[in-house]
C-alpha cells in the first residue's frame, strides 16, 4: 500500500523551495500540426467556394469553441441549456453547492418531492457540459428506470439509455438501469470495468447496510462522481449514515466505531446533534419545505382516533392472545416469529387482512388443539358484521366529497377497501406496486379523470405523482416514519396547489398506539440530525407521552428505577 | 476571466446558423422572421443528421435521394407561426391529394418546424460541423493585389483548460511572424474583421525566415510562459484539497485494516488504492491546452 504521500508521483506538483505552484502544462492535439502540413499541401484557393468560405468558417469555428466554454469553475452553464421548464431556486443553488462546495461528491437528501431527479439532472448535464464527465451510470429501482431514462432525454437532452442486456454497459455514455441488474453476473463484472466518471444512485437508503450485497455493489463502481438520492439518509439507527457515507467519503465520519464514539449517544440519539449536522453539510445537501424551497401550501395532519366494536374487539383480543400463546412456544421451539409479526400488523389493518393469515396457520398447524383454536378464530372474523375502519373511511369520503386515496399496507386490505367503497357505489381504481409502467400510468390516469378514490398498497408508493389530489387516508399506518412520509410525498409534493389533509387512523387499546409512538421517537432522531421533518404524526397524544417521560426522567433514582416507571408508563399508556 | 460566452441570444443563433449555411452552400428556400428553410448539399446534410446506416444503404444501392430540408426557427413565436403555416398548408395539399388507403390517412400529418435552442441536437451537429470544416484557414486579405508584399503569420487559436475537479476555460489566440520571430496574443481578434479570401501557401511563405514546425515550437514555448504568468490560486488550493482529502482516506483504510483477516486485506488494500486512483484522477489541478484551430495568414505590408 502506498500511504507515502510526501513522494507520490501525482502530488509532486509543489516545491518548498519555490511558493508558486506549477502545474504542469500539456498540449492536448499534437497531430494538428501535421494535419495543418497536409491541409497546406491540398488546398485549392482557385476553387471559388473554398475562396470565399474559407474565413467565415475559420470564424464560426472560433465563435462555436468559444459557445462551449466554461469561463469559470463555479458558475453554472447548464442553466443556458434547460429549454420547456424553470428549475426552482432551491434546485438551482443544490446543483451550484454540488459543483463549488461538494465537489460532485454529494448526498442529495431533499424531502421527498422537492425534485432531487431534476437536481442530479442538472449536476450530471453540468459535468458533462465541462467535459468533466462523459460516461454515466445512474442506478435506480427497476420500475424507474424508463421514467428516469425520458427524463434525462426530455428535460436535459442527455442521450440517456435504459440498459437493455451486457453490451448496453460498453456501448453508451449514460446509461440507467437498476442496482439489481446491475450486481447479477454476467453484468458485475462489465460494470466494474468501465471507467464511469459519474456514478448516481436513487434510493440509496437501500444502501443501509455494510454487509449487503447493494451496499458492496455500490462500493466497488469506479467513479469520480457520485450522487446519492435519498429523502430517508437514516430509517433506524445513525450507523446507517455513516454507511451511507463511508460510501461517498470513507473516513469523513472516521471508522465505525470512531463514529460511535464521537457522535453517537446511543443508537438513535447522536451525542451533538448540531456538530453531526455541521460534518454532514459537508457531503449532504437537504432542502426543506418549511425553509421556503417551494411555496408548497400547508399540510394538516389528522389523528382519527378508533373505537373497536364489541365483535372486533373481541377477534383482535383473541388473535393477541393467540399470538402471544404461539410467541411463547415458538420461542422455545426457535422457530421464526416472522409470521407472528405478520399477523401482528395485520390485524392492525384490517380483520380481512389477518383472516389470510390465520388460514395459512390454520393448514400448517400440527397441533389439533391449536388447530381447532383458529377455526374458531376465523369463525369469529368472519362473524363480524361491521367494520369500524372501513364505515369511518366512508363518512370520512363522503365528508370530503372530492378525490381521494386510501393507502393500506396490504393486498388483502385493498381488495376489501375495494369491495366496500364499490358496494356503496364509489367510483374507485386499485394501485400496486407490481403493476407494469403501463398499467400504473393508465391507473393514475382513470383516477383524474373518472374516479374519486384510488386505493394503493405501500409498494405503489413510489415514483407516482398525484398532485391533483389532496386529501389521503392512512387505512393502517407503516411501522416506519420515512415510508408515512413518502405515501404523504404522493401528493404533497411539487405542483401541489391546495391544502392537503392526511387523516392517520388509529384505533384505542390496539398496537397502533405503540406505533404512533414508535414512529414519533424515530421522527425526533432524524430532525435533530437532518432537520426537522414535516409534521407527519399528530402530536394529541404525544404531548402527554413526552410530560410523563419527562416526568419519569426527572423523578428516577437510578436506571433501573427509569426502566421500570417506563415499563409502568408503558402499561398504563396501553391498557 | 469573465467573457461573454456565444451563442446565448436567439439572433446570435440565427446569424450563427444563417452563416453556415450561406458557407457551405446550403440554400435557404425560405426566410421569415426569426425562421430560415434550407436545403442541405449531401456531405452536409451526412454532418447535420444522424443516419449513418441510411447513407450506407443510399450509397450501396446508387440511388438518388431527395436533398433534406431543414425547418428552423428561432423563436418560439416563429415556431407557432410557422406551424400553423405549415399545417394550412398541407391541409390544403390533402384536400387535392386525399389518401388513398388508410396507411396513407395514419401517417398524413403535416411537416413541423424546429425549435433552436442552445443544446439542442441539430444547433450542436452544426457546431461541430462548423468546427470540423474551419479548423483551418490559408488566407489573405481580399483586397491584397498580387504585387502586394505578403508578410506570413501562423495563428494558433487555443483552449486553456484548468482542471481539477471542475474546470475553467480561457481563450488563447497567438499569432508569430515567420518573418521577424515577433509573437502577438490576441492575434485573431486583431484580424478576424478583415474580409479574407483562401491563398496560396507557397505565396504567403516567400518571406518567411522560419519553418513551421519552428513556429510551432515557438508558439507552444509562448504560450507555455503565458501561462505561467496566470493566477495560479486555483491549483494551490486544488492541492490542498487533494492533500485533505487523500490523508483522510489513507487513514481511514488503515485504520480498518486489523480488524479483518488477511485474505479481506488483500482485498481492502485494492480498494483503497482504486479510491486513491478515482481521488487523484478527479482532483489533481492540471493545465491542458487544446489547439483548436491553426492559420496561415499573409497580410499585406502597409506602404504609408
Amino acid at each position: 500500500m502506498d500511504l507515502d504521500l510526501e513522494n507520490h508521483p501525482l502530488l509532486q506538483i509543489s516545491k518548498p523551495n519555490n511558493n508558486r505552484v506549477s502545474v504542469d502544462i500539456q498540449f492536448v492535439d499534437d497531430g494538428l500540426e501535421n494535419a495543418f502540413t497536409t491541409y497546406l499541401e491540398s488546398v485549392d484557393p482557385t476553387d471559388e467556394p473554398t475562396r470565399k468560405s474559407t474565413w467565415p468558417l475559420f470564424r464560426l469555428a472560433a465563435l462555436g469553441t468559444q459557445s462551449q466554454m466554461s469561463p469559470t469553475f463555479e458558475s453554472l452553464l447548464v442553466l443556458d441549456h434547460i429549454h420547456g421548464f424553470t428549475p426552482l431556486p432551491h434546485q438551482v443553488k443544490t446543483a451550484e453547492r454540488v459543483l463549488r462546495e461538494l465537489r460532485g461528491r454529494a448526498i442529495l437528501a431533499d424531502e421527498v418531492g422537492l425534485g432531487k431527479t431534476i437536481e442530479a439532472g442538472l449536476i450530471l448535464k453540468e459535468y458533462m457540459l465541462r467535459g468533466l464527465v462523459k460516461k454515466a451510470l445512474i442506478l435506480v429501482p427497476a420500475s424507474l428506470v424508463l421514467q428516469w431514462t425520458r427524463e434525462l432525454n426530455e428535460k436535459f437532452q442527455l442521450t440517456a439509455t435504459a440498459q437493455r442486456n451486457q453490451w448496453t454497459w460498453e456501448q453508451y455514455d449514460v446509461v440507467v438501469a437498476s442496482l439489481d441488474t446491475a450486481k447479477r453476473p454476467p453484468h458485475k463484472d462489465i460494470v466494474l470495468s468501465q471507467p464511469w466518471d459519474m456514478v448516481i444512485i436513487d434510493e440509496a437508503h437501500k444502501l443501509k447496510n455494510q454487509r449487503t450485497k447493494n451496499w458492496q455493489m455500490a462500493n466497488a463502481i469506479p467513479n469520480k462522481y457520485l450522487l446519492l438520492l435519498t429523502a430517508t439518509p437514516m430509517q433506524n439507527q445513525l450507523q446507517e449514515l455513516h454507511t451511507l457515507v463511508t460510501l461517498l467519503k470513507p473516513g469523513h465520519l472516521g471508522n465505525v466505531s470512531e463514529f460511535s464514539s464521537n457522535h453517537m449517544a446511543s443508537r438513535r440519539t447522536p451525542r451533538d446533534a448540531i456538530r453531526l449536522r455541521e460534518t454532514m453539510s459537508d457531503i449532504m445537501i437537504r432542502n426543506r419545505r418549511q425553509d421556503g424551497a417551494t411555496a408548497l401550501p400547508p399540510r394538516h395532519v389528522e389523528v382519527v382516533p378508533l373505537e373497536l366494536n364489541a365483535d372486533e374487539r373481541k377477534f383482535y383480543d383473541e388473535v393477541q392472545s393467540l399470538l402471544r400463546d404461539e410467541y411463547e412456544s415458538r420461542k422455545s421451539q426457535r422457530i421464526s416469529m416472522l409470521p407472528l409479526l405478520t399477523l401482528q400488523r395485520e390485524i392492525c389493518s384490517s380483520p380481512y387482512a389477518a383472516m389470510i393469515s390465520l388460514e395459512k396457520m390454520q393448514k400448517k398447524a400440527t397441533n389439533p388443539t391449536r388447530q381447532q383454536q383458529l377455526a374458531q378464530l376465523i369463525q369469529l372474523g368472519s362473524s363480524i358484521s361491521e367494520y369500524t375502519k372501513i364505515t369511518k373511511v366512508l363518512d370520512l369520503i363522503d365528508e370530503i366529497g372530492d378525490k381521494c386515496i386510501v393507502f393500506t399496507e396490504y393486498r388483502a386490505t385493498q381488495d376489501f377497501i375495494m369491495y366496500m367503497l364499490k358496494k356503496k357505489g364509489i367510483s374507485v381504481v386499485p394501485f400496486r406496486g407490481g403493476f407494469k409502467r403501463g398499467k400504473k400510468d393508465w391507473m393514475k390516469d382513470l383516477f383524474s379523470k373518472k374516479a374519486q378514490v384510488l386505493v394503493a398498497t405501500e409498494s405503489g408508493g413510489e415514483g407516482i405523482n398525484l398532485q391533483f389530489c389532496h386529501h389521503m387516508i392512512n387505512f393502517d399506518l407503516p411501522w416506519n416514519p420515512m415510508r408515512l412520509e413518502q405515501r404523504i410525498g404522493r401528493i404533497h409534493r411539487l405542483g401541489q396547489t391546495e391544502k392537503c389533509y392526511v387523516y392517520n387512523l388509529a384505533t384505542r387499546d390496539t398496537i397502533e398506539e405503540h406505533i404512533v409512538k414508535l414512529l414519533h421517537e424515530k421522527i425526533q432522531m432524524f430532525e435533530s440530525v437532518i432537520g426537522e421533518l414535516d409534521y407527519i404524526v399528530s402530536n394529541r397524544r404525544i404531548d402527554n407521552w413526552d410530560k410523563q417521560l419527562f416526568e419519569a426522567t426527572m423523578t428516577s433514582t437510578d436506571a433501573a428505577d427509569l426502566a421500570a416507571k417506563l415499563k409502568q408508563m408503558k402499561r398504563q399508556y396501553i391498557d | 476571466m469573465q467573457h461573454h460566452v456565444p451563442l446565448r441570444e436567439e439572433s446570435e443563433r440565427l446569424s450563427f446558423c444563417e452563416a453556415y449555411f450561406d458557407s457551405v452552400g446550403a440554400e435557404t428556400i425560405y426566410r421569415a422572421d426569426g425562421y430560415r428553410e434550407v436545403r442541405l448539399p449531401i456531405d452536409v446534410d451526412k454532418e447535420l443528421t444522424d443516419r449513418p446506416f441510411y447513407w450506407l444503404w443510399v450509397e450501396k444501392t446508387n440511388q438518388k435521394v431527395e436533398p433534406t430540408t431543414l425547418r428552423l426557427s428561432f423563436t418560439k413565436a416563429a415556431k407557432a407561426r410557422e406551424d400553423a403555416r405549415l399545417a394550412k398548408a398541407y391541409q390544403a395539399y390533402l384536400e387535392e391529394h386525399p389518401p388513398q388507403n388508410p396507411y396513407e390517412r395514419m401517417f398524413a400529418k403535416p411537416p413541423t418546424t424546429e425549435l433552436i435552442t442552445l443544446g439542442c441536437f441539430r444547433l450542436n451537429k452544426i457546431v461541430d460541423s462548423a468546427r470540423r470544416r474551419g479548423q483551418f484557414a490559408c488566407v489573405q486579405p481580399a483586397h491584397a493585389t498580387a504585387r502586394d508584399q505578403l508578410v506570413p503569420w501562423l495563428v494558433l487559436n487555443l483552449l486553456v483548460q484548468f482542471v481539477t475537479d471542475s474546470v475553467e476555460e480561457t481563450w488563447l489566440s497567438v499569432g508569430i511572424c515567420l518573418a521577424n520571430h515577433q509573437h502577438v496574443f490576441g492575434f485573431y481578434e486583431k484580424v478576424k474583421a478583415i474580409d479574407m479570401t483562401a491563398a496560396n501557401p507557397a505565396r504567403i511563405l516567400e518571406n518567411a525566415r522560419m519553418s513551421l514546425p519552428e513556429a510551432f515550437a515557438f508558439a507552444k514555448s509562448c504560450v507555455s510562459d503565458h501561462i505561467a504568468t496566470l493566477p495560479d490560486d486555483w491549483a494551490d488550493e486544488a492541492k490542498r484539497r487533494l492533500t485533505d482529502d487523500l490523508s483522510q482516506l489513507d487513514t481511514y483504510y488503515k485504520s480498518i485494516l486489523p480488524d479483518y483477516d488477511e485474505d479481506t486485506q488483500q482485498e481492502l488494500l485494492r480498494e483503497h488504492q482504486r479510491k486513491r486512483a478515482n481521488l487523484i484522477k478527479k482532483s489533481a489541478p492540471r493545465t491542458e491546452v487544446h489547439i483548436t484551430q491553426v492559420a496561415l495568414v499573409g497580410l499585406p505590408i502597409r506602404h504609408t
